[in-house]
């Protein structure tokens, strides 16, 4: 899996492209634990993605609480096999989905 | 390994070609030296007794036998005789000659021979016209001697002594059939005005010379040999002291390092690298302490390696017990419900890890009420098993104090996310079967839907809007959903573990074979339905390891 990471000022973009899974799940949750304080706009763009496993929606969750205590997190560009386990999982909910 | 040739061989076979080197060089040389300077000496001796011999003859008698032998001689110089008479005529004309004087100088000559070890001595004079040298007095009186009147001729590298007397036969090397070889030397004869009346002649055999010789070469052959085989077997048995012996025994001690050691287990450490016969303090020294150095060094990784091993093995045996305590947690006597003949139910789990995630339920609330749960927690192993059983165990609670499946997931997650610190989740789905009506009641937190399979249909899955994972955020409010289950009407309940089982290629399995396979085999025992998908699973995932428990429960009414 690539993560591509932008960061501008307060807001953080993350763009993610291939299997986000057991395996690969921590390299992400490094990245965002790493980058994420002081970010009041968190943007994950996941156009690439191809598939998220539970341990992939685990550290969206974290992310997402994460953000609920200083600022918005976005998930965009959500393809259909992704959507299909956010909405399955409950996911597509409590996420913000643009 | 093969040793092609062992290093003390080399060391042997580099020794004696030295040592042969050095022999044949030595004793060229000495010979070389040695023949040179015997030369010299035989020549030196030839010329030292003819010298003797000159001046122990007296001149005068010399001077008037040699006149009246060359009154005798020139009337018929260089004489040939046929037969022997003549020969005996010739010899007996200078009989007369030959007086007392005669006998006394031959029996001087006789004596310095001897003493001087020549093979022979005689006086002799030269006569120019014939260019022949005359014999006189012989030291030989056998019949090997020259008689008196004997002749012989001058070799021309001699012949400067016609014109110069007084030079004599310098030391000159003859090999003749006659005489055999010969070194043989003369000195002049003088009178007192200086005039050359013979000259003493001395014949040295150079057989006796070679012999000499010959005796010189075995003789320094012998010694260097047995000099060098000495030093040969020193310093062979040198080199295996200090270098060949410690090696091998370096090598035979760390081949034989492990089984060693595992003899000495029980010892103090005690390895086979010591009390080697290493006696040097140079780089085979140097390679022992290495060797030490690296023994202990190792014996140190094993200990930590056998203690490492030992708590794997203990924390392996704890979580083989683990298994089977989860294992035991969820229900998994069949036929589970032997007294109820309204409906069927049969389940399986596969976990990945020896601890799975993955769980499944079913039990009777009352006589009437059967709740049916299969969930998922994300995350594998331990951690996950312990809040499986946490969750499990929270479900069955509120279920039993008679809540509705809606209720009872809003309870459990309310106190799944009160300690949550690890982040984990879990993706449940729950339904309540009554069983008198067949109606239905479910609920879903963020679970894979149910296939529903309908007596006369195909399999469908069992959509509907689904809450959020449990334990995933607080005040989550799960909706319910109703149906009714009809007779021969079938519900299949499963883990994400059967749609994304993968094969090599990481393709999955995916949810249309899983509702292929349903529908074709739908007609079959509950047992035979989970035991067929999962051979199918195995079959379709070729040995690719399993990456998610895989875990499916099968209800069927009546």
């Amino acid at each position: 899996m690539n993560i591509n990471e932008k960061k501008d000022g307060t807001r953080l973009i993350i763009e993610l492209e291939g299997r986000l899974d057991t395996i690969t799940a921590p390299q992400l949750e490094d990245r965002i634990k790493k980058d994420i304080a002081g970010v009041d706009e968190f943007v994950l763009d996941l156009a690439l993605l191809s598939y998220i496993s539970s341990a992939g929606l685990r550290v969206l969750l974290a992310a997402q609480k994460i953000m609920n205590g200083q600022g918005q997190m976005k998930v965009r560009n959500v393809n259909d096999t992704v959507m299909e386990v956010l909405e399955i999982t409950g996911f597509s909910d409590i996420l913000t989905i643009e | 390994m093969k040793k092609n040739l062992s290093l003390g061989k080399k060391a042997v076979i580099v020794i004696l070609l030295f040592a042969f080197a050095l022999t044949v060089t030595a004793v060229m040389n000495s010979y070389r030296i040695y023949a040179k300077t015997m030369d010299e000496h035989y020549r030196m001796l030839a010329i030292d007794v003819a010298r003797t011999a000159a001046q122990l003859s007296d001149t005068d008698w010399v001077n008037s036998f040699r006149e009246e032998v060359e009154q005798i001689y020139s009337r018929n110089p260089a004489p040939v005789f046929d037969t022997k008479e003549e020969l005996r005529a010739y010899y007996e004309q200078y009989d007369s000659l030959k007086d007392g004087e005669f006998l006394a100088v031959q029996e001087t000559l006789k004596k310095i021979r001897d003493s001087n070890g020549v093979l022979s001595l005689y006086i002799a004079y030269v006569d120019a016209d014939s260019k022949t040298g005359v014999y006189l007095v012989d030291a030989d009186t056998s019949e090997n001697g020259c008689q008196t009147g004997d002749w012989d001729i001058i070799y021309e590298q001699n012949y400067e002594v016609f014109e110069h007397p007084e030079i004599s036969f310098p030391a000159y090397i003859t090999d003749t059939q006659e005489y055999g070889w010969l070194c043989s030397a003369g000195v002049a004869i003088k009178d007192e005005s200086g005039k050359v009346v013979a000259h003493s002649i001395v014949d040295i055999s150079m057989e006796d010379v070679m012999h000499d010789r010959q005796l010189f070469l075995i003789h320094i052959c012998l010694v260097l040999l047995a000099v060098t085989t000495v030093l040969a077997v020193l310093f062979i048995r040198l080199v295996n002291y200090m270098v060949v012996n410690p090696i091998n025994a370096l090598a035979e001690a760390a081949v034989s390092y492990v089984e060693d050691k595992k003899k000495d287990m029980g010892d103090s450490g005690q390895t086979v690298l010591e009390n080697l016969p290493v006696h040097t303090k140079d780089e085979v020294g140097h390679l022992y302490m290495a060797m030490q150095q690296m023994a202990k060094d190792i014996n140190g990784y094993i200990e930590s390696i056998t203690a490492i091993t030992a708590e794997k093995e203990r924390i392996g045996a704890e979580l083989s017990v683990a298994t089977q305590i989860q294992a035991s947690m969820l229900p998994c006597i069949f036929p589970a419900f032997p007294e109820r003949s309204e409906f069927d139910i049969y389940a399986t789990m596969t976990p990945a890890k020896e601890v799975g995630g993955d769980f499944y339920d079913f039990f009777l609330i009352d006589p009437d009420h059967l709740a049916i749960v299969i969930a998922d927690v994300s995350g594998k192993g331990v951690p996950a098993a312990l809040f499986m059983v946490i969750t499990k165990t929270l479900i069955k609670n509120h279920v039993q104090l008679g809540e509705s499946p809606g209720e009872a997931f809003t309870a459990v997650n309310k106190t799944l996310c009160e300690n949550n610190e690890a982040g984990l989740f879990v993706t449940a789905w729950m339904g309540i079967l009554t069983i008198s009506t067949g109606d239905l009641v479910y609920t879903n937190a963020g679970h894979n839907p149910p296939l529903l399979g309908r007596k006369d249909g195909s399999f469908e899955y069992l959509k509907m809007r689904s809450g959020l994972v449990l334990a995933g955020m607080e005040g989550i409010r799960y909706r319910e959903a109703e149906l009714k289950l009809d007779s021969k009407d079938m519900l299949y309940l499963y883990t994400d573990g059967v749609t994304e089982a993968t094969d090599t290629y990481e393709k999955m399995y995916g949810e249309a074979n899983l509702r292929e396979y349903l529908n074709s085999h739908k007609e079959e025992s509950l047992e035979n339905i989970l035991h067929g998908i999962k051979a199918d699973l195995d079959q379709f995932s070729k040995g690719a390891p399993q990456f998610d428990d895989i875990t499916m429960l099968v209800l069927r009414l009546s």
